[in-house]
């Protein structure tokens, strides 16, 4: 059980090549901390029949109407999953930042892929967003096992580029997502608070629950320089030559600051907050994530 | 300027830390840096504070590394910059302690440590500003105010020091410091500065005696504490000193027409042995003989003169030396009173005994024996015919077997032996114990030198009491007969005599001679300037056999002898003791002038010259008496006392120098720190004040310890502050 447990360490987990497995090796070993199975409980409502379509999953095929009336109809229940998520994920430039082992990308994705196949393993349907300053990918949620493949092969292929405007992603997938889901929003958050507020605003105005994991490197967080340093602007910054131990205090101070407004911001809009480090074992976030699934049950 | 100059280089070292900070800014590293919004916004926000933190930084690293050289090339401020500093500085409070004692005279190439301190002194006030504020004293064995309060009249203290003298006195710088630890405590002035000038001389430090004083030595803390005190040495490494120390005449009485033999004593004060001295012996300012001799280093020799005096009256007596670098004590004056004879009041107590002739029959006889000439001249006369009146003109007086005595003639006796007159007092079966004791004993306090017990009587074989025992021959009245006591002393018997206690330790009685019951048979002791001495048996053959055995009558003429004083201690004062003479009946109401004779005088008495001006003196009342009394004695020499009214009555004292002064052996500053270890002082030299013409006084200061001081502080500071910005 303890072998299992140690792929939530970011460190050991970057050794494993995979993002399938890494997404496995993840959620098993989280599984096995607990003491209960997170799967059982969660009822399934018929609804309707409907025509069955090329594509539909046989095992879906209600073989009963089929007898009776030698027709493949298909089940349909009212919500043909637990629930709908999106996993949104920057993939900004900035998310390449890496002080230690891992980027931010690189946790941002092994959040992501756990959780999808966390969401899959319990069949909730799960899709995809990779944006930066536009959403530059939209995979449609399917609770399909196959269809992690799908999700972990997106976020395999993503490269951090470009430069992050986050209000105009929120507005857009509020318009794509017309029915109530949960939004999963990995990111940096490395934009203007006001506006990334504004924009988580309008999605809980479509009834989306959302949950924002922030996701900082660990020299972002404790700003650790000491030489002099030239200080290069990522998604296109400017520059800045510095001695940094003069700029720690106040660099935190700003820090703290932007994280309390955003905190707040959350709170306010009943939007669930979780900072992460890239340090920080994998297992928060879906400790964090199952709470909030828990709460909506 | 600097002591070590060639370290200035290491000033140098000043532009390290800008050249690592300029080095640090080469070598930096790159960092791609997402976070950049935070980043900037502290930046802009602390761009200011940042810099200036920067900057003090760096000064402070600067500062350091430059004054450390700067300290180890040792820089020194010059007095001119000292008083430019001083300029800006609060309003000084100056006291000035300038050594005036006689050694200050010692002349060397024109000049004498005196001048050179009067100029040290007036360049002190010299360098004061207006605001400043300033006192003058003159030091010796007392301190005299000439500027007593703090002036800002700079100028009228300047003239004071010009025209300030040598005293004639000795040296006691320790009273000068508690005197001006004194002076000082009252200031209210943050910048006190108390300034002594003297020749360093060791006696006057009088090191051990100070050392020991805890008055002294709290005096001189409080003084190191608050003020900035400088000593400034103006004497000169000691070359050699000869004086005349002492000059006595050498028996007891000066009589016309005896020989007189005076003891000169001559003292080389220096650490080589003295070249030919020649000692010139004056009477009346008339040279009577002189004597070559040779004194060896640190020691004295004794000569001896002699002078038939042919009237009655008082002469002075001078002896010299040549003169050398310091004169005042190369001569020593004495004031005697010849005298045609000695009077001897002799008071019987018992008139009447042993058919008529009484107690003192055999004293006067004694004294003045048939058929030979005596110095004394005996008079006799009842405890009744004890006058005041009478006593003034006698030198001794003799009381014996007197029972008591009238209140009247108890004050003159007391008066009589306070005043330098001789007492003796036999004892006998008529005496009241009880008197004695209580008026005469007084506790210790009176005349007798101990008091009365009860009579011891012995009879039979225990009757032969030896009177003396070896040991006594010690003192002067028994000194004649040391060596014969087997054929005179030891033949004397006592009977009955009076057994008597002595007062506690530490009293003036001194037992001449004892019994050999362990009883003292002699006991003497000082009251005032006279001497009492009393027999605890009888003056005739009553109680012992002593009058009738031929060893007496050099007895009482030693005894006798032993109450005379020689020079008449109160005609012989020392420096800044005062005169007295109580004056007979007729010159009650006479006017008098006291004349300090000077080395110029048409005296014939002492070296022709000037006079100094007459003082008049008005004799004042004191009891049943009148009294002369002049103090103004702070100078050395001889003075004449005259009456104005009428001609005659001429008499003459003499005042000398300290004998101690003489010595001139100095002492270091470095002794004078041991010796006193709370004393903080700077210390100068006569060559740094002579260097600054006319400037401020003082030797360069140094700058080191103040300049490492500062670095000290900036390194600590550097360190808080670097901890705090985060650096």
């Amino acid at each position: 059980m303890e072998d299992s447990r140690k792929y939530l360490d970011p460190k050991i987990l970057g050794k494993v090549s995979r993002l399938g497995i890494k997404a496995r090796l993840i959620v098993e070993g989280y599984i096995s901390g607990l003491h209960e199975s997170p799967f059982h409980g969660y009822s399934v409502e018929f609804a309707q029949h409907r025509e069955y379509v090329p594509g539909d999953d046989i095992r879906d095929v209600d073989w009963k109407v089929w007898a009776r009336s030698d027709r493949y109809y298909i089940k349909q229940y009212e919500e043909e999953t637990n629930l709908r998520a999106y996993l949104v994920v920057d993939v900004s430039e900035s998310m390449a930042y890496q002080s230690g082992l891992l980027s931010k990308m690189d946790y941002a994705c092994y959040v992501a892929a756990s959780l999808a196949y966390l969401m899959l393993r319990q069949q909730d349907s799960v899709g995809l967003v990779l944006f930066d300053e536009k959403v530059r990918r939209f995979v449609r949620d399917s609770s399909h096992p196959s269809h992690l493949k799908v999700l972990l092969q997106e976020l395999e292929l993503a490269t951090p580029s470009s430069g992050t405007h986050m209000e105009p992603i929120f507005h857009d997938l509020a318009d794509r997502l017309r029915r109530k889901g949960l939004l999963i929003v990995i990111s940096d958050l490395l934009t203007d608070p006001e506006r990334l507020l504004f924009g988580l605003e309008h999605v809980r105005h479509r009834r989306h629950e959302v949950i924002v994991f922030h996701v900082l490197d660990e020299a972002e967080r404790t700003f650790p320089f000491e030489e002099m340093t030239l200080f290069e602007g990522m998604e296109n910054g400017p520059r800045l030559f510095t001695e940094p131990l003069s700029l720690r205090q106040a660099y935190l101070a700003e820090l703290e600051s932007f994280i309390g407004k955003v905190r707040r911001g959350c709170r306010e809009n009943r939007i669930d907050y979780v900072p992460l480090s890239t340090s920080d074992p994998l297992d928060i976030a879906l400790s964090s994530y199952l709470a909030n699934r828990l709460a909506r049950s | 300027m600097f002591a070590q100059p060639l370290l200035l280089l290491g000033v140098i070292l000043g532009a390290a830390p800008i050249l690592i900070h300029l080095l640090n800014r080469r070598r930096f590293r790159t960092v791609a840096w997402a976070a950049m919004k935070f980043l900037l916004e502290s930046q802009r926000k602390n761009n200011r504070r940042i810099r200036f933190q920067h900057l003090l930084l760096l000064i402070l690293r600067t500062l350091i590394l430059v004054l450390v050289p700067l300290a180890m090339a040792r820089p020194r401020i010059a007095p001119e910059t000292l008083a430019a500093v001083a300029a800006s500085s609060p309003a000084r409070h100056v006291l000035l302690l300038l050594d005036h004692s006689f050694s200050m005279s010692c002349q060397s190439g024109g000049r004498s440590p005196f001048d050179e301190g009067r100029f040290a002194a007036k360049a002190i006030v010299d360098s004061l500003r207006e605001g400043d504020k300033v006192a003058f004293y003159l030091i010796s064995d007392t301190a005299e105010g000439v500027v007593r309060e703090p002036s800002y009249h700079l100028r009228a203290v300047s003239a004071e020091i010009e025209s300030a003298v040598v005293s004639h006195g000795g040296t006691d710088i320790p009273a000068a410091l508690k005197a001006a630890a004194e002076f000082m405590r009252d200031s209210s002035s943050p910048q006190r500065e108390v300034y002594l000038i003297t020749d360093f001389q060791e006696v006057g430090w009088k090191l051990s005696q100070a050392a020991r004083d805890p008055e002294f030595l709290q005096a001189v803390r409080d003084l190191s504490r608050t003020t900035e005190l400088v000593f400034i040495d103006v004497g000169r490494e000691m070359t050699g000193n000869l004086a005349v120390t002492d000059m006595q005449v050498a028996r007891r009485s000066v009589l016309v027409g005896e020989m007189t033999p005076f003891e000169v004593t001559a003292r080389n004060f220096g650490f080589q042995d003295a070249g030919k001295a020649v000692v010139s012996f004056y009477v009346d300012n008339r040279k009577q003989g002189s004597a070559a001799t040779r004194i060896p280093a640190r020691d004295e020799v004794r000569l001896r003169f002699h002078y038939l005096f042919h009237d009655q009256d008082a002469h002075v007596v001078t002896a010299t030396l040549d003169p050398d670098e310091l004169s005042l004590d190369d001569e020593r004056f004495l004031s005697v009173h010849a005298l045609a004879a000695v009077r001897v009041l002799c008071v019987d107590g018992h008139p009447d005994s042993a058919q008529g002739q009484g107690e003192v029959r055999y004293i006067k006889a004694a004294l003045a024996p048939a058929g030979s000439s005596s110095p004394f001249v005996p008079e006799v006369t009842s405890p009744s015919g004890l006058r005041p009146a009478s006593l003034p003109e006698s030198s001794i007086l003799i009381m014996a077997n007197v029972a008591l005595l009238t209140p009247d003639s108890l004050d003159a006796l007391e008066h009589f032996v306070r005043e330098g007159g001789g007492l003796v007092v036999f004892l006998g079966d008529r005496v009241d114990t009880r008197f004695y004791n209580e008026k005469l004993y007084h506790e210790g306090r009176g005349l007798l030198p101990a008091r009365l017990e009860e009579t011891v009587e012995k009879r039979g074989d225990d009757a032969a009491t030896p009177f003396v025992e070896p040991r006594a021959f010690e003192h002067p009245v028994l000194s004649l007969f040391q060596g014969l006591q087997a054929t005179t002393l030891t033949s004397v018997l006592a009977w009955k005599y009076t057994r008597v206690s002595l007062p506690p330790e530490g009293s003036e009685s001194t037992v001449i001679c004892r019994y050999s019951s362990g009883d003292p048979a002699l006991v003497e002791r000082r009251y005032g300037l006279g001497r009492t001495l009393l027999v605890t048996t009888t003056g005739d053959a009553d109680w012992t056999n002593l009058p009738q055995k031929p060893v007496f009558l050099p007895l009482v003429h030693e005894m006798a002898g032993f109450m005379l004083q020689g020079a008449d201690p109160r005609r012989n004062l020392r420096l800044g003791e005062s005169y007295r003479r109580f004056l007979k009946p007729p010159e009650f109401g006479g006017k008098f002038q006291v004349t300090r004779l000077a080395q110029a005088s048409g005296d014939p008495r002492v070296e022709p010259g000037r006079e100094e001006k007459p003082m008049p003196i008005v004799p004042a009342p004191q009891g049943p008496h009148f009294v002369l009394h002049f103090g103004e004695t702070r100078q050395a020499g001889v003075y004449r006392v005259d009456r104005t009214d009428v001609p005659g009555g001429v008499d003459y004292f003499a005042v000398n120098v300290p004998v101690e002064e003489s010595d001139l052996q100095r002492v270091t500053a470095d002794r004078i720190r041991q010796t006193f270890p709370g004393l903080q002082f700077r210390y100068e030299t006569q060559g740094s004040v002579s260097r600054h013409d006319a400037q401020p006084v003082g030797q360069p200061q140094e700058l080191w310890k103040t300049i490492l001081g500062a670095v000290l502080i900036l390194v600590c500071l550097e360190s808080i502050l670097a901890h705090r910005f985060g650096r």
